[in-house]
Order: structure tokens, then sequence, then C-alpha cells
């Protein structure tokens, strides 16, 4: 019992460093390490190499901190299919506020879009135009025609279909977004699933009521989806609304068995319940 | 030609290039709250009026655009001019 309660009390603690620790390491980075990047490599394009390399491995080293911490397990499957990975849309649910570092731990020349008051920010502005991220806030055709640039240049763009995290206890709502993106640019989709059990981190939850037991973070790297074969509609509007009906069924499915508590459930309690 | 004619052509192409129910289609809907139509689509349908039209369509012309009817009103400018 009193370890128990010790280990959550860790683990609440260790959330909260880890939270803290974005803000404080980021801001370090994007005043030292970053500016100093920009200064070394004035081409554009290996700039964003670098800032991807460099990203790359802080979000590694913060995965492995978490887990050597013990705040939450992290695990990571299929991520060989990821190597030399290029100009691919990388799409995932959105279950955490862990996921975006998951997937950037794991994926090479990864880009996203970011939310455009970060480039107002004191510090993560160094970042984010080093890192040559797009801005959320640009005009639908503006937007889409960055996108199909960076996708063209063997950047991996992630993507939330969902726009925002899950609601708990919801089904998913895929917007179109995306699936514009990648029907105009004609790149293929890379499946990423993430699941959160007990759940942590989760919309709407306060980051420091952690779960009873340690939360278990698991990303699965899924399918590679051809893209030439939704073209085959007979428009462009439809091959969208076609894989966006594919991609909503296939996470649909693989998030059938997925119901994730606060933790506190035992077989006891679960056998009570049924 | 008229604007029934008009109707009927753009309902076409509604229910062919994005699969909405022909039920829905009226002067009336809303090209993107009632006939799940986006900003990107508007562009994909610009392209095909200029196909049944043969006139060239401006793409700021058509951000006023919100209606099946309002459509309608634009192809028929088109064609007078």
């Amino acid at each position: 019992m009193v370890a128990e309660r010790f280990d959550k009390i860790w683990r609440g603690f260790g959330t909260g460093l880890f939270l803290a620790l974005i803000g404080v390491v980021g801001s370090l980075l994007a005043l030292t390490l970053f500016p100093l990047l920009c200064l070394v490599s004035p081409d554009r394009v290996q700039r964003q190499r670098r800032f991807q390399s460099v990203l790359k491995l802080c979000f590694k080293l913060y995965c492995l901190g978490i887990r050597l911490f013990g705040a939450a397990d992290i695990r990571l499957t299929g991520v060989e299919k990821l190597n030399g990975l290029r100009g691919v849309i990388v799409v995932a649910n959105h279950p955490s506020l862990l996921d975006v570092v998951l997937i950037m731990s794991a994926i090479p020349r990864a880009q996203c879009i970011v939310k455009a008051a970060l480039w107002r920010h004191p510090f993560f502005r160094f970042t984010v135009r080093g890192a040559g991220y797009i801005r959320n806030d640009l005009e639908p055709e503006a937007l889409l025609a960055a996108c199909k640039e960076t996708l063209a240049a063997g950047n991996n763009l992630i993507v939330f279909p969902e726009g925002t995290r899950t609601t708990p206890g919801q089904p998913l709502k895929l917007q179109r977004g995306f699936a514009n993106i990648a029907t105009l640019a004609e790149a293929d989709i890379q499946l990423i699933t993430i699941t959160c059990n007990p759940r942590a981190l989760y919309k709407n939850g306060a980051w420091w009521k952690v779960p009873a037991r340690r939360p278990r973070f698991v990303m699965e790297v899924g399918e590679r989806l051809d893209i030439q074969h939704f073209l085959r509609y007979r428009s462009r509007p439809l091959a969208a609304r076609k894989l966006v009906a594919f991609i909503d069924d296939y996470f649909t499915e693989k998030l059938l068995d997925d119901r994730p508590g606060d933790g506190s459930e035992t077989p006891h309690r679960v056998l009570a319940e049924a | 030609m008229t604007r029934e004619e008009i109707f009927a052509a753009l309902s076409n192409a509604l229910q062919e290039m994005f699969e909405v129910p022909a039920e829905k289609i009226t002067e009336q809907a809303l090209l993107y709250q009632d006939l799940d139509l986006d900003s990107i689509d508007a562009i994909d349908l610009v392209v095909k009026l200029q196909e049944l039209t043969g006139k060239k369509i401006k793409p700021e012309q058509f951000k006023s655009v919100r209606t099946v009817g309002d459509v309608i009103d634009h192809v028929q400018a088109l064609l007078r001019e």
C-alpha cells in the first residue's frame, strides 16, 4: 500500500518534471544550440536537416528519461519500417500529449504543421523557424502548397487528422485536410496507432491526476498506404473522402479493444462488475 | 442555358465528384455546411465549372459563393458575358 502510494506521488512528480523540461530545456536549446545551428548552416535545406536530427535525438532522450524515471512505460513496435522513410504523410490517432514526442523520436526527417502563436514565442520561434515548420494560419491553398513542397523535398509530414486530442470515450472524428494534402501531393500514408493505458495526459484531464497504475504508451507503426490506389476514383475530392473513410475504419478496428480506464480497476472488480 | 439546365448540370457534378446525395441538393443548400464541401473541394468545383461553361473563373470571385443558388447565379453571369 505504502509502496503504491509512493509510486503514485513519484509519477506525479515525474510528470510535472517532464512537462516542465519541455519548457525549460526547450527554451535553453532555442537560445543556445539552435541559433548556433542557424549560424553554421546558412543553407536552408541543410539547416532543416540538422534541426531534424537534433530534435529527433532530443525527443529520443526525453522518452528514455521518462522510462528511466519510471513516470511511464513506452513501447514502440514496427519502428524498423520507418528507416529511410521519405516524402510520406504520417497519420496517427491522438490520445495524449506525448504522441508527437513519440512520433518525432522515431521518424526521420519529421515535418509538422505548428500553431502560428509559436512564431511569436520569445524562445520557441527560433526552433520553429530553424526547423522550417509550417504555420497553421496559412490560407488553405498556401498551406497545401507548403505541404506539397516539403513532401517533394523528402520530408515526412506528421498529421493528426482529429485536429486535437481524442475526447476519451468518444469515437474518433477525422477531418479531411490530410486527405486533401495526400491526394493533391500524391503522397503515400504511413499509419501509426497510439494507445495509452491507463489513460494519461488525455484531453480535458489534469496532468497531476496520475492514474493508479503506471501508464503504458504503445506506438505501433502500421501499414503504409499507396495513394495511387485511392487516386483511381473518378475525382480527387472523392478519393479524399474514400481515404478518410478508410482510415476511420482502420483506427476504429485498431482501437476496438482499447478502453483505457484510470488504472484503479483490478481483475477482481472487473469480474464483480461483469 | 436556362437556370434549370444549369441546376441539373451542377447537381450532376456534385453527385459525381463529391458523392453528395441528390435529395440534399437544393438552391438553398449551403456548400460547406449542408453538402460537406471544403475550401479545396471548391477549387475542384471551379475547375469543373470551367469545363462545363468553357469560361475562365477567377477563384477570388468564387470566394463569396455560399449556396448552390449562388453558384448558379455565378454561372449565369459568366455565360452572359
